[in-house]
């Protein structure tokens, strides 16, 4: 019997050698393929529109779509005022509620559509070992809904043989390299801090309900404090404006002194390409540092005045089962995520700390580095006040294409007899 | 060029009170508009892609495109005209039409227009073309016949790409069949063993030969290999 099981590994082993494959479910990107892509997966911007169906477009397009998926996706948009109704972006709070249809409806088509690209056309294939990755706050319903989707679309297609789902965090530590760890993911509208020792210790997450949304609404505030009102509202300008003046200061008394103290030294203009706006905070720009800082910890008394003045505060929420804690800063959150894990484990999260995802890329100017820092410097600093020492922070490598990876090696590692468990939370879902 | 396209676009444009300009006087192109108007926006060029052969081929319609793009700094506003087509929403990017401001018209087969994507009017920047240059038109005269020879490279390429990438899976199914040959041979110590032979055997960790960098030398391939051992993951 053993001997036939291992034969049969050896067979799958060659065959999901060609035919793993890996789905990253972002907030704004769709990553997916299979492992024959090599280093790099297939990006489609992770989000659906549903036509106006009366309208002449949609006709000319062909008809007959309900909602439009992937890289033809711009042409269908038309400039209508429910626009913003019509364009659905499933994942961009990482959770999606169990009865929003149109979100899932999305989910459906993208996978169908991400498969379908690949299909081989060799008589030996029999459906990818698909490895699909979500955040690792996703309750229960989101992992059934994804099975159901895949099962649906094999019945449709012939294309999933089996599937399995792995947390974003775990994807991240896998392409990494590294065992044992703690990674932080942190997006554009939450941020999990997930300890893994071999697989992700899940009593141990911390989730918080901030991200680079947060970032946004500050940067917005001191828009409106500069007098760029009518800019603040402009989602894409503000967006556009984090990136470009926002710093993570090394000790933002310091900083926000050292920047009143010369303001033209921190003075800040920023002209938005293709347009006739040039935005000059003046002197607000010592502003610039409470951006960066907002992201890491919002708890410096400087912020109070701007919750006063309509800053939405993050707050505490729950999702199914999981708290989101709104104002823990991220030293704190790594501590008590550690902190839940066995005391002899400790000392190796610890030292190796992944940071991943967009809300960790910020820039540190060659002039300013006395008092901006980057975001391992950072992490290393809050660390360090709260008295860990042996700390080594690490930046992901290529974030956007760190979970792809993951899922690969995921897909064609695990043995195709261990079949999926809800007390594991892992394994394979055969169709056949 | 299909006249009811071009009748459906002069009448989309004469009701909104341009009046039409003959392109014949608007100077020398390398590309010409296929009809122009002047109106309140200014100059008005729009051209016809039309021809199903283009419709169908990548190439060669980014080729009729960037030759209407051309046209771009000769006139305040410029449209690209196109027949209702499935081939056509994959070879359009709206995001570079919206860059240059160049817009999108759809023109039914009952001269009926949709306007896919505005234009936007800009000055016009340059002066017309001097004279023909007489060794550009005769190297205007060959791009029909270097279009197809690139079209029939491209075609090669595409072929070879499948062919590599068949190669690429047979070499790494070989190489994986090696590496167990070789690490099933029985050494002389075995050999003497007969009792190790029998052993239960467990799952080994998959070979990692040729496949790509983010597998190789990772330790998660052994990790996750026992998975379903009996034990499962750590932690939970």
């Amino acid at each position: 019997m053993e001997i036939y099981i291992g034969k049969l590994e050896e067979m799958s082993e060659e065959y999901k050698r060609k035919y793993s494959f890996g789905e990253d479910y972002g907030t704004s990107d769709y990553k997916f393929g299979p492992i024959s892509l090599g280093e790099r997966p297939e990006v489609v911007e992770n989000r659906g529109y549903f036509p106006d169906k009366s309208s002449i477009m949609y006709e000319l397009m062909g008809g007959a779509r309900e909602v439009v998926v992937g890289k033809e996706l711009p042409l269908y948009l038309e400039a209508r005022e429910d626009l913003a109704a019509r364009l659905v972006y499933p994942m961009r709070n990482g959770v999606i509620e169990r009865g929003d249809e149109k979100a899932w409806r999305v989910v459906y088509e993208i996978t169908k559509y991400g498969l379908e690209q690949f299909r081989p056309s060799v008589s030996e294939f029999d459906g990818f070992y698909v490895c699909a990755s979500l955040s690792s706050v996703s309750p229960r319903y989101m992992y059934e809904k994804i099975f159901d989707i895949h099962r649906s679309i094999d019945e449709e297609t012939g294309l999933v043989k089996a599937v399995t789902i792995i947390p974003q965090p775990l994807a991240v530590a896998i392409s990494h390299k590294v065992p044992t760890c703690v990674v932080i993911e942190s997006g554009h509208g939450n941020t999990q801090v997930c300890p893994i020792s071999q697989s992700p210790i899940r009593r141990a997450t911390v989730a918080l309900n901030r991200g680079g949304s947060d970032a946004n609404n500050i940067t917005s505030q001191i828009l409106y404090d500069a007098g760029y009102g009518d800019l603040a509202k402009e989602e894409a300008v503000v967006r556009r404006v984090k990136e470009a003046v926002g710093l993570v200061p090394r000790n933002l008394d310091e900083a926000v002194e050292r920047a009143k103290r010369e303001p033209e030294k921190y003075r800040v203009q920023l002209k938005i390409p293709g347009t006739r706006i040039t935005i000059d905070l003046e002197r607000e720009s010592w502003a610039r540092f409470l951006i960066g800082e907002y992201v890491f910890n919002p708890n410096h008394e400087l912020f109070e005045s701007y919750f006063k003045r309509g800053l939405p505060k993050p707050k505490d929420v729950k999702v199914g089962d999981i708290l989101f804690r709104g104002m823990l800063d991220f030293g704190e959150a790594i501590v008590e995520a550690v902190e839940k894990c066995p005391v002899e484990l400790q000392p190796y999260l610890y030292s190796r700390i992944l940071l991943s995802g967009g809300n960790f890329q910020w820039k540190v100017p060659r002039e300013f580095s006395d008092v901006a820092v980057s975001s391992v410097a950072k992490m290393e600093l809050l660390m360090r006040e709260k008295g860990i020492e042996n700390v080594k922070v690490e930046m992901a490598r290529e974030p956007k294409f760190s979970v792809w990876r993951g899922c690969i090696v995921y897909s064609y590692a695990v043995p195709t007899h261990y079949e999926w468990s809800w007390d594991r939370m892992e394994g394979w879902l055969k169709f056949r | 060029m299909n006249q009811k396209l071009i009748e459906g676009v002069r009448r989309h444009f004469t009701s909104r009170g341009y009046a039409e300009v003959s392109v014949d006087k608007l100077g020398n192109f390398d590309v010409a508009p296929t009809i122009a108007f002047q109106g309140k926006d200014g100059l008005v060029f729009v051209k016809f892609i039309d021809n199903p052969e283009i419709l169908v081929n990548r190439s060669l319609f980014a080729d009729a495109f960037l030759g209407a793009g051309s046209l771009r700094d000769r006139c305040n506003v410029l449209y690209v005209a196109v027949p209702p087509s499935r081939y056509i929403a994959p070879n359009i990017d709206t995001e570079v039409l919206r860059k240059y401001g160049i817009g999108l018209l759809q023109v039914a087969e009952d001269g009926k227009v949709v306007e896919a994507q505005r234009a936007v009017p800009r000055p016009i920047r340059t002066a017309p073309n001097p004279a023909p240059d007489v060794d550009k038109l005769r190297m205007l005269d060959a791009v029909p016949a270097l279009e197809r020879r690139i079209a029939e490279l491209e075609e090669l390429v595409a072929n070879l790409r499948g062919t590599v990438s068949r190669l690429q899976a047979q070499l790494a199914s070989l190489s994986g069949k090696v590496d167990r040959l070789a690490s099933t041979q029985p050494s002389v110590s075995e050999v003497a063993k007969p009792a190790e032979l029998e052993a239960p055997r467990t799952v080994e960790a998959p070979t990692t030969a040729g496949v790509p960098s983010f597998l190789q030398d990772n330790p998660w391939v052994a990790i996750l290999s026992k998975r379903g051992e009996g034990g499962g993951g750590v932690a939970s």
